[in-house]
């Protein structure tokens, strides 16, 4: 019987059914595209931020004093303040392996080149390294640099190219083609210049070489001066706020849920257990305007997201609640015959949750591939919904538009028959 | 005559009409707050980009190739800089900070002086992270900072004296403050500009100023050469990770934030339709009446369609100003500062509202327009 009412029901009020399933289906569209982006949109922005340059700087564990101004470092090198190379392939291999979007080592000191004082860089630009697992990376200056501009190209030939400063190039009056000597404690190595790089920085007043030519010209063979890291983090909260000064100091069931979350501070952390006298220490530069960055635009998607669901929330019931009291004739009608409270209130809600969840699944489909597009559009890469966005469209979409239905019987119940019953 | 209809319909019809008429309300206020936080907020996340530091760096011209500034006999002039509090530059500018490096001794220790101006690089470079306090210019004895590296290999705390010299020349300063920056400076001793130009006996010089420059009216490039122009002999470098990164990263913001827009509009268009064509599809049987007494098709359209304006109208007015108190409340929570934006929102709000309005009215209007009273007046 009440199955047969509701068929009735349903198919003649076709279009006012369509009407209360079209505004359920545009409401849930929006929140499940608010959702998705919002859920992603930290995570999403943090790796567009990494263009911003390595965030990470890996430097040998010293006491002493390093003379260091505009990125050139004066202090002489001695013995045991460097890092093996060999080493370097551990960045991959800690805890969040995956995070570590790229790195770049460096080895400098001054050469002579004529009677000037220069200082040579040597570094990787494209390396393709082993792992441990047997599977290879490139890292370089490519990845953790990505807005360097080199005219001409980098080192091929690594004991006998160099890229020039932009700037020392002008000042030595070299071009690409040209060749370089430079000197180092009375040995003199020739050199071809291939590209002149532009960066608006110290590095235009430098010469770019291989690291192994740096590591030859200086006689340090297998060594490094600082490694800088690019690593994907998430923003400090409370926890990584309290483990900045010790982590050992919290408590261990602490210290493990702050080791297993990509705070920048557990990373450098776990870079200094891996790399044997490394002190690892964050570029305060980029790592706080990252988390500020990050966390404004956490709080405005949060807070937009909030705007939407309640926009939503109140069209849908406002859609319910008048479509139903639109029909208070009829309501009316089944009272007057004999139907009890519970069986009219029956037969709207299973309306209402017809409507909420065909309303409710197509807008999930289709928010979700709105957000894939927009994902595609933006990043380059779809945006899919995680997994308890479905459920939450559903819930809101039915929940509300069973309290909307609800409202609008109870209203018409209040009434006296005759009033129900009268037309207009 | 159409009108007072459409007046007396509405006025009597209030308890009936709100429902729908507060649905496109809420539709205009969320697409007004969407709008004004999206057209608005595009400045606010420039200048956020600036917490990344500075995008241009002022150099002496004739540095050359030789970016070491401790060897260089050539200074840009502090007065001068007095030039970047003023237009044009002070709206071009997101601030500036002059920096003197000074190679001095810290007992038998090379260390390099740093001279800054405080206030300056606390806009500038506010990443740093100072324990204690910042030097203060007025000070009765000259205050220094140290770098995190040198408070700890010397085990310097705020309170003690340090003792500078170069050359033959000896200052003592009293510590107020330990300095973080992740850079260079933890090697430093900062100290105020003035300061360093007394020890070092150069007044007015100034070794580089780090420029942070909101390329948004104007490009970087048209900028920087301005700069070149009004500080004589100096040269601007770019620096190009900051500012390709930079463009890229708010294009992208940018690209988001109209998407999500345009996905904001067609639900909430969706969404008004559905309202509006609900809220006539509802009223068949007045329209039968109408016509049995003698209404036009015509005059029937008009008057549904009307009022589906003077609804969407209203409400989205009302909905607008709504939307834009949302939008503001929501800016002073994250940005600290109030929008500012120019007629978008409405214009959207409105198109929204009144067209979407319109047009969803139009054919269940047309269909009312044709109904055969006979049938409608007979009754379920």
């Amino acid at each position: 019987m009440l199955h047969l009412i509701l068929w009735k029901s349903l198919k003649g009020r076709k279009s006012r059914l369509a009407l209360a399933v079209a505004a359920i289906l545009s409401g849930s569209t929006l929140i499940t595209t608010l959702l998705t982006v919002s859920f992603n949109i930290t995570e999403r922005m943090a790796k567009e931020l990494r263009q911003f340059g390595a965030n990470i700087l890996v430097v040998p564990k010293t006491d002493k004093l390093v003379v260091e101004v505009g990125g050139l470092s004066y202090s002489a090198y001695s013995g045991d303040d460097y890092l093996e190379v060999s080493t370097l392939p551990r960045l991959k291999e800690i805890f969040w392996k995956h995070n570590i979007v790229g790195f770049a080592p460096f080895l400098q000191g001054p050469v002579e080149v004529g009677t000037r004082k220069v200082v040579l860089v040597g570094s990787w630009y494209e390396k393709e390294i082993k792992l441990k697992d047997g599977s290879r990376l490139t890292t370089g200056l490519k990845k953790i640099s990505p807005w360097w501009r080199v005219n001409g190209r980098w080192v091929d030939q690594p004991y006998q190219e160099a890229v020039l400063g932009t700037s020392l190039a002008e000042g030595l009056g070299l071009k690409v083609g040209d060749n370089l000597k430079v000197g180092y404690q009375g040995r003199g190595y020739n050199l071809k210049v291939v590209g002149l790089l532009s960066t608006g920085g110290v590095e235009e007043g430098q010469i770019f070489t291989d690291l192994a030519l740096a590591q030859r010209i200086f006689s340090l063979p297998g060594k490094v001066g600082a490694v800088r890291v690019s690593a994907l983090v998430k923003p400090d909260d409370k926890l990584a706020r309290r483990a900045a000064d010790n982590p050992k100091r919290l408590p261990p069931m602490e210290f493990e849920r702050w080791y297993c979350s990509p705070y920048l501070s557990a990373i450098t952390y776990q870079i200094e257990e891996a790399i044997p006298g490394a002190r690892a220490r964050p570029v305060r530069q980029l790592a706080e305007a990252e988390a500020a960055f990050l966390s404004k635009l956490r709080w405005i998607f949060i807070l937009v997201t909030v705007l939407g669901l309640a926009a939503v929330v109140f069209t849908i019931m406002t859609t319910v609640t008048s479509a139903v009291l639109e029909r208070k004739a009829e309501i009316t009608l089944m009272k007057v015959l004999g139907a009890s409270k519970g069986q009219i209130l029956l037969q709207f809600l299973l309306e209402a949750v017809i409507a909420g969840l065909l309303g409710g699944l197509a807008g999930f489909f289709l928010g979700s591939l709105l957000a894939k597009v927009l994902g595609k559009a933006v990043f380059a890469a779809a945006i899919s919904p995680s997994l308890g966005t479905l459920p939450a469209v559903l819930i809101i979409s039915v929940g509300v538009a069973v309290l909307g239905s609800v409202m609008g019987v109870r209203q018409i119940s209040k009434l006296p028959a005759i009033t129900g019953l009268r037309n207009g | 005559m159409i009108l007072t209809m459409v007046v007396r319909s509405l006025w009597q019809r209030r308890g009936k009409g709100v429902v729908a008429a507060l649905a496109v309300l809420m539709a205009a206020c969320l697409v007004s707050a969407f709008f004004g936080l999206l057209w608005g907020s595009s400045e606010k996340w420039q200048k956020q980009a600036r917490a990344y530091g500075a995008n241009l760096f002022l150099y002496p011209k004739d540095i050359g190739m030789d970016f070491n500034p401790l060897g260089r006999a050539s200074f840009l002039s502090e007065r001068e800089l007095a030039k970047l509090e003023k237009p044009p530059f002070s709206s071009l500018l997101y601030g500036f900070a002059p920096f003197l490096y000074v190679l001095t001794e810290l007992r038998g220790e090379k260390v390099i002086l740093t001279g800054i101006r405080p206030e300056k690089v606390r806009k500038t470079n506010p990443w740093w992270q100072v324990k204690g306090s910042w030097p203060a210019s007025r000070a009765s004895r000259p205050e220094a900072m140290v770098g995190v590296n040198i408070a700890r290999s010397l085990g310097l705390r705020p309170g003690d004296a340090i003792t500078l010299r170069r050359n033959s020349h000896t200052v003592s300063f009293k510590l107020t403050g330990i300095v973080t920056t992740g850079g260079a400076e933890d090697n430093q001793v900062i100290v105020t500009l003035a300061a360093a130009q007394d020890l070092a006996g150069w007044e007015d010089r100034v070794s580089l100023v780090q420029v942070s420059a909101l390329g948004r009216v104007i490009p970087l490039s048209t900028i920087s050469k301005r700069l070149e122009a009004a500080i004589s002999s100096s040269k601007v470098m770019t620096s190009q990770q900051l500012v390709q990164a930079e463009k890229r990263v708010l294009g992208k913001l940018r690209l988001l934030m109209g998407l999500l827009a345009g996905i904001v509009l067609l639900c909430a268009g969706l969404g008004v339709a559905a309202n509006m064509a609900g809220a006539i599809l509802e009223r068949t049987k007045e329209i039968g009446l109408m016509k049995a007494l003698g209404a036009s098709r015509r005059v029937v359209f008009l008057i549904f369609l009307s009022e589906s304006g003077v609804t969407g109208l209203l409400a989205g007015i009302l909905g607008y100003g709504a939307g834009l108190i949302i939008a503001q409340q929501i800016s002073q929570q994250v940005f600290h500062s109030p929008l500012s934006f120019g007629p978008y929102p409405l214009i959207f709000t409105l198109i929204i509202t009144v067209g979407i309005s319109l047009l969803a009215s139009f054919v269940p209007a047309r269909r009312a327009a044709v109904i055969n009273p006979a049938i409608v007046l007979r009754g379920e």
